[in-house]
């Protein structure tokens, strides 16, 4: 069709389902010569952020390479649209520094010397390993550990397999805080806001640009405010969220718990609260009963007893004291409370990292949040915020082994008895403490030498071989852990892997399926594909197949048992297959899946590989009302008084309008406003929502010393920790981490924007350029943890040239790093044609180097916010440089556990037993001999 | 039918989904872009907010950019999509400096100027542009703004619905939504050293103190885009002034002082050496020099960068006719032919300033009376002090003298007059910042009227006391053609630094 045909028929978003298999489309490269391609196009999920968006690989047939990534429109979460960081997945695939083989260390650990290997070396190497650590009952000693996962339980099944306890996360520099605030109130560790159909919507968050699950969420969040919602956006630098929110809410860092008991206050002093909602699922018996004991007056009483003691509770957070301690003014708590009281049920609420993350008791801020939920009667209901678990579908595989018989604590150590979950961040701390240490470990998809706190010490275990045996690094590109690994392993990104999610973006539930694009078109063109790696660029793997081949070659006799649970299970006694073991859960494991299949003539399998993602349930709501099944209440008794039916002592669901309801997963099945959980492992005082003095509260800063509140946690619209690194269009937008500073302080320091700072933590400094801005509070400097990517002067591998430069590492005293940059980011030579258009030269500074680890005591999350002075570079220092004390950060570390409470908890566990864990183990393993 | 965009900023999230969705469909290099998000943060906290921008073609209704393309490579399609064909670019930038939006840029590796082209590739299949099919929040809204049913239509009717820049009379077909008023206007917020989160690829325009911005408005986060017009063009129209200033002075060559080769052939030399030095430049600042000829070939009649090239083969055949009846002897024919080459000289030196006034991003360089009056007076400035070197006789130095005050003149009237813009105001204002050099404190609109006004009052002087010397004349010479070319520097820079998005 020329121009001057003219098509008056609205523009479609996508090209037609039917078409997609052989799809011809103009070339916009040689516009305007009209040159037709054709494309097979091939769905597959994102794995940038965590959101699991779709996207669609458009696979050219001819030179059989991916041209582009869109959305995939049959997503139900991300509906075909994404952010920078779906169509950038490109930039990854074909960067010029990607690792595209097996990587063998040549010569002493952390020399940075590399060789090419074979799989075959690998898996032989690593399976002997497991095999004799397996065989001489070293189990703890066997450990997998994770940055992002992108799938859902897939490793679960594999290290259950092995009988190891050997799965960590990244979850306690992440969630964990919020995580521990929402599990008190309701078992289920999240929120899952259902924005779209909000009155308000209350984000301690930045859901706008960035998180759990930035672009799904932020479609929503925009179509109810564009229907009148009102959106309250709290954080303590400007976002691009809270400039597009209705009320911006700042107040001093570590003040948010004080500010949300002050918006309860609103809500119950104006009785804006639900009754009705409150009466029948929020456990107030429970917390009569506590305030009776404490007060010892009996306890007891009726509802409106309760109400009238509730309100007494929050008596003294008035408006005015809110707004004294947290900087916000009278009319805001007062209007925002009210706004949130009159949107009732159709209240939406996130917090997401921010200030939950960044303060000690920061798990308060969601105990606090969920408190107004309860409040409202907003759980789980249209508009309203579903706990997390219920709009989250985790497919069963064919084959479940029973929980391991042991118990690490490398992974969840007695001190932290509550923490959600693995303290992941104390892992080389813990090792030095002794309390175990590593013979295979493998990490995957992380970084904790750059993105964790305190990497120095990460180091210092990493490259000691008694410490840690064996370190496979798998890893989509070159990180600086790799560096002091024994193996780096190519695994691949969002186009080159299979993988299974479900993330709990909206009222519903789903899964999205991620597929290597490439071998999926060959085996449709009928080329036999054994392994990924054949279809991917250079040995590019994925793990799926990697843990299926290594846990053959542990056991390739299954006497450990093993080898039962990597069987096919369509050819008996045979090695599954990747489309064996997805082809198992798609014709068993998912409702409704096999029928809408059939309704296409295809074969499950087949239905995902073409639509990339299924909708299990739509319109999720009010899950905690459905009724218990009859045989389960079999033997339970009805208990009229405390309104719940029981059985063995323990409750089965509360007993509402004359039914037994499955209620929440908590002792009481009801909301818990009062957590006699936290009374029972040694934590009487914090049993309500309350307040906890921040280790960055004012009272803990001396302004006069120039002290501010670091905040080092907040991501870019564009950027995803390090793994959006080795994109070429994200970092041309975001290449640099000034220190943000209002402009008071800028003026009182004597700095304007682009001069060098220092700013020194407890344990030591690095130095950076500054912003001088409106945009953040005053005395709270921000700086985004993204940029500053390092190689070591020499090193033939770093992550990529578009974002690195280069160090060298000076050791001015024993345990000290000091880490100067010997060249800045620079054009160079590639096969890209972009390469020799760099045009940034600095590239960030890395600071988490320089931040201590600080657990809090309950939840075991790492407390970001960062007390520091900051003031003007000293005469010798230079844009870059980085210097920790390692002796120093482990003082920090001592301190900061001291304050624990450790385990046994009552009946001598080690964890209670409501509480949800990581790869459970069996029952027998939470008692402490 | 006209397609267009209606940007609605009531959604945007500025998150660049749609910067990197256009960069993956069309290829974009690295530093340069189609669409892209501006941020500007506005108010003091805690009443500070960050807006965002999402600027890119407007696919105008009088597209600038398809007027001054030489060679028809820009041109309007019947869907109203404005399209570049990037083969046939011959990269004279001349779309750049037309546009006033900013939103093309130059391809480095091809040498072909690029820009939106709203996926036209697409679009004729039926498919939305890419950035509207990435935008999480459908804030992308393409469609025929001619259908008055169309959801973009109505949304451009819509109460609030601005467009960027109305006053330069493009009648854009990019309609805004909800954006603050300072992020559409450029050169209104202040302009730090580096952004938020990013380098600043070049250091902010040294705005005067007294440079009006919004108080509280800060840009915090843009994109590059680059001067392209440099001393090429300015050593250039030094030429061909002074090509044209010695046709403009030959029908007085007697009377100026001028005798034997210097009265009978020197400014039909001059004129044609001259403008062969011209036109070598004007190829030579071409990104793909060797695609000149598609100027004859595939001729935009209605640019002026294609009439400009008539003019200078008229002015080039008449004045080699010239001297070609003087070589033969007929002194008369010749001498006759001076006064219709004066006039082809004055359109010579003179029609840049129509070419500038196509060129609808500078304002500076739009007030085409004076631009034309200016070049006239440069010409005679520089044809006087060329011919000076055969006679440096005392009319000529008069006359030289006369041009350089009212080109000094001028200039000041320039520097600290009124201008009617605020992109002019703007251009007007760095003026007098321009450095004469890279990194140079020196100012090269000073030094070049220091240089244009003292040498012939030097000369003039010289001549008085008796005095008159070929070195003088030199002097003048070089010193009125450095002059000029300081101050073409200055105006050519000061013109293309004012950010236009």
């Amino acid at each position: 069709m020329d121009s001057n045909s003219l098509s008056v028929t609205p523009l479609a978003s996508f090209p037609p389902p039917e078409q997609w298999d052989d799809w011809r489309e103009l070339d916009g490269r040689a516009w305007p010569k009209r040159v037709e391609r054709r494309y097979s196009l091939i769905p597959t999920t994102c794995f940038n952020c965590e959101a699991a968006c779709g996207l669609m690989a458009f696979v050219d047939q001819e030179t059989k390479e991916i041209r582009k990534l869109e959305g995939n429109p049959h997503h139900p979460g991300s509906r075909g649209r994404n952010c920078a960081k779906g169509p950038a997945t490109l930039n990854q695939v074909y960067d010029p520094d990607r690792v595209l083989y097996p990587m063998k260390r040549v010569g002493p650990r952390g020399s940075g010397q590399f060789e090419r290997t074979t799989w075959d070396e690998v898996l032989d190497t690593f399976a002997a390993r497991v095999r004799k650590a397996l065989q001489e009952d070293r189990r703890t000693e066997v450990m997998y550990h994770v940055g992002r996962p992108g799938a859902d339980g897939y490793m679960d099944r594999v290290l259950q397999a092995w009988g190891v306890d050997g799965h960590n996360s990244h979850t306690n520099v992440c969630s964990a805080a919020a995580r521990l605030g929402y599990t008190l109130w309701s078992g289920y560790d999240r929120p899952s806001p259902d924005y779209a159909n909000a009155k308000v919507i209350l984000l301690i968050s930045a859901h706008l640009e960035t998180g759990h699950y930035f672009n799904p969420h932020a479609q929503r969040i925009l179509e109810a405010k564009m229907r009148g919602a009102k959106v309250i956006a709290c954080d303590i630098r400007l976002s691009n969220t809270a400039s597009m929110a209705d009320e911006w809410l700042a107040p001093r860092p570590g003040t948010e718990p004080t500010m949300l008991l002050g918006i309860a206050h609103v809500i119950l002093r104006d009785k804006l609260y639900d009754a009705g909602f409150m009466e029948q699922w929020v456990d107030w018996r429970g917390y009569l009963a506590a305030k009776g004991q404490r007060e010892s007056d009996g306890g007891g009483g009726d509802f409106a007893a309760f109400e009238r003691a509730l309100t007494e509770e929050y008596a003294s957070f008035t408006p005015e004291h809110t707004a004294a301690v947290t900087g916000l003014t009278v009319e805001q708590i007062e209007d925002v409370g009210r706004a949130i009281g009159g949107a009732g049920s159709a209240f939406a609420a996130h917090v997401w990292r921010n200030s939950a993350s960044g303060n000690l008791g920061g798990w308060q801020v969601a105990r606090c949040l969920a408190f107004l939920n309860a409040l409202t009667g907003s759980v789980g209901s249209e508009g309203g915020t579903n706990p997390s678990g219920v709009n989250k579908f985790v497919a069963k595989p064919f084959s479940s082994p029973g929980p391991q018989d042991v118990w690490s604590e490398l992974l969840y150590p007695r001190e932290w008895p509550l923490a959600h979950h693995e303290l992941s961040f104390l892992l080389p701390h813990l090792i030095k403490d002794g309390v175990g240490k590593i013979d295979a470990y493998f990490t995957r998809v992380y970084n904790p030498v750059w993105t964790n706190p305190d990497g120095c010490v990460w180091i210092d275990v990493l490259r000691d071989e008694s410490l840690v045996g064996l370190h496979a690094a798998l890893t989509p590109v070159w990180n600086e852990t790799a560096r002091w690994a024994d193996y780096v392993l190519p695994m691949g990104v969002a186009t080159e892997r299979h993988d299974l999610m479900s993330q709990e973006t909206h009222a519903a539930t789903w899964i999205g399926f991620r597929q290597p694009v490439l071998r999926t078109f060959l085996q449709r063109q009928g080329v036999k594909v054994e392994w990924t790696y054949e279809a991917n660029p250079g040995e590019v793997w994925e793990e799926d197949e990697f843990w299926i081949a290594l846990s053959w070659r542990i056991d390739p006799d299954g006497a450990l048992g093993i080898r039962k649970h990597f069987e096919s299970p369509y050819r008996p006694g045979e090695r599954i297959t990747i489309d064996e073991y997805y082809r198992w859960i798609f014709e068993n494991s998912v409702p409704g899946l096999p029928e809408a299949a059939a309704a296409e003539g295809l074969e499950p399998l087949e239905y995902m590989r073409r639509h990339g993602a299924f909708l299990v349930k739509d319109q999720v709501y009010r899950t905690h009302e459905a009724e218990v099944p009859t045989a389960q209440l079999e033997g339970a008794k009805l208990d009229e008084a405390a309104a719940v039916a029981t059985k063995d002592g323990t409750v089965v669901g509360p007993l509402v309008d004359g039914k037994v309801r499955v209620g929440f997963h908590t002792p009481s099945k009801r909301l818990e406003l009062h957590s006699q959980t936290m009374a029972d492992w040694g934590w009487p005082e914090l049993t309500l929502p309350a307040v906890i003095e921040s280790h960055v509260g004012e009272a803990n800063l001396d302004r006069d010393q120039n002290e501010f509140v670091l905040v080092s946690t907040f991501r870019l619209p564009t950027l995803i920790h390090t793994r959006s690194a080795n994109s070429k269009w994200l970092t041309e937008l975001s290449n640099t981490n000034p220190v943000w500073i209002h402009t008071s302080d800028a003026q009182r320091l004597g700095v304007e924007t682009g001069d060098l700072v220092r700013v020194t933590t407890r344990v030591g400094y690095y130095v950076n350029r500054v912003w001088v801005t409106e945009g953040v509070r005053p005395g709270v400097v921000a700086c985004s943890h993204h940029l500053g990517r390092w190689r070591v002067k020499g090193d033939a591998h770093g992550v990529n040239r578009w974002q690195l430069h280069d160090v060298e590492i000076q050791h001015p005293e024993p345990g000290q790093y000091l880490f100067r940059r010997t060249r800045g980011v620079a054009p160079f030579d590639s096969d890209d044609k972009d390469s020799d258009k760099v045009w940034w030269s600095e590239g960030g500074v890395h600071q988490n180097f320089t931040f201590p680890v600080q657990p809090d005591p309950v939840s075991g999350m790492h407390c970001w916010h960062q007390k520091v002075t900051v003031g003007k570079a000293e005469p010798d220092d230079r844009y870059g440089d980085v210097f920790a004390d390692t002796n120093r950060s482990m003082e920090v570390y001592r301190e900061w556990k001291a304050m624990a409470r450790p385990a046994p908890g009552p009946g001598g566990l080690r964890r209670p037993l409501h509480f949800k864990r990581v790869v459970r183990p069996t029952e027998a393993t939470y008692r402490i001999e | 039918m006209q397609y267009g965009f209606v940007l609605d900023h009531r959604k945007c999230i500025g998150c660049h989904a749609c910067t990197v969705a256009c960069k993956a469909e069309n290829d974009v290099p690295v530093g340069s872009f189609r669409t892209w998000v501006k941020y500007t943060e506005i108010g003091q906290f805690p009443a500070v907010r960050r807006h965002f921008a999402v600027l890119r073609c407007n696919h105008c209704t009088n597209a600038p950019c398809v007027t001054i393309c030489p060679v028809t490579a820009l041109h309007k399609r019947d869907d109203g999509i404005v399209d570049l064909d990037r083969d046939a670019c011959i990269g004279c930038k001349a779309c750049i400096q037309a546009c006033p939006y900013d939103a093309i840029y130059l391809n480095d590796d091809t040498g072909g100027a690029e820009k939106c082209h709203y996926c036209a590739h697409r679009v004729e299949q039926g498919i939305e542009p890419a950035c509207v099919t990435v935008c999480p929040e459908r804030a992308i809204v393409p469609g025929d703004l001619h259908d008055k049913d169309s959801e973009i239509a109505q949304l451009a009717q819509s109460e609030g619905a601005t467009v960027r820049r109305p006053e330069q009379g493009t009648g854009p077909n990019v309609f805004y939504l909800g954006a603050d008023p300072v992020s559409l206007e450029p050169g209104t917020a202040a302009e730090p050293s580096t952004y938020l989160w990013s380098e600043r690829r070049a250091p902010p325009p040294e705005w005067p103190a007294d440079h009006d911005v919004h108080p509280q408005a800060t840009t915090v986060l843009d994109v590059h885009h680059p001067v392209l017009w440099g001393w090429k063009i300015s050593f250039y129209l030094v030429t061909k002034g002074l090509a044209a200033g010695a046709a403009l002075l030959a029908p007085f060559a007697a009377q100026l002082g001028l005798t034997g080769f210097g009265r009978d052939a020197l400014p039909e030399v001059l004129a044609l050496v001259f403008t062969a030095i011209t036109v070598v430049f004007l190829i030579g600042d071409l990104k793909r020099p060797m695609k000149f000829f598609r100027l004859i070939t595939r001729p935009n009649t209605r640019s002026w960068l294609v009439k400009g090239g008539w003019v200078l083969m008229g002015f080039s055949a008449v004045t080699a006719a010239a001297l070609a009846l003087r070589f033969f002897g007929q002194h008369g024919a010749a001498d006759a032919l001076r006064w219709p080459n004066a006039l082809l000289g004055m359109m010579t030196a003179g029609y840049t300033a129509f070419l500038f006034a196509q060129c609808e991003g500078r304002d500076l360089w739009q007030r085409t009376p004076f631009v034309f009056t200016h070049l006239q007076v440069q010409a005679v400035l520089l044809g006087a002090a060329a011919l000076t070197i055969a006679a440096p006789s005392l009319p000529l130095a008069l006359v030289a003298t006369a041009a350089t005050l009212v080109h000094l003149g001028l200039v000041v009237s320039e520097l600290y007059g009124r201008h009617h813009t605020a992109n002019a105001r703007q251009a007007a204002s760095l003026l007098r910042t321009i450095p004469a050099w890279p990194g140079s404190r020196r100012r090269a609109v000073v030094e070049g009227l220091q240089f244009s006004t003292a040498s012939p009052l030097l000369l003039l002087g010289l001549i008085l006391l008796g005095y008159p010397s070929a070195v003088a004349a030199a002097l003048l010479f070089g010193g009125a053609a450095v002059g000029v070319f300081w101050y073409e520097q200055a105006l050519l820079r000061a013109g293309q630094l004012p950010p236009l998005s």
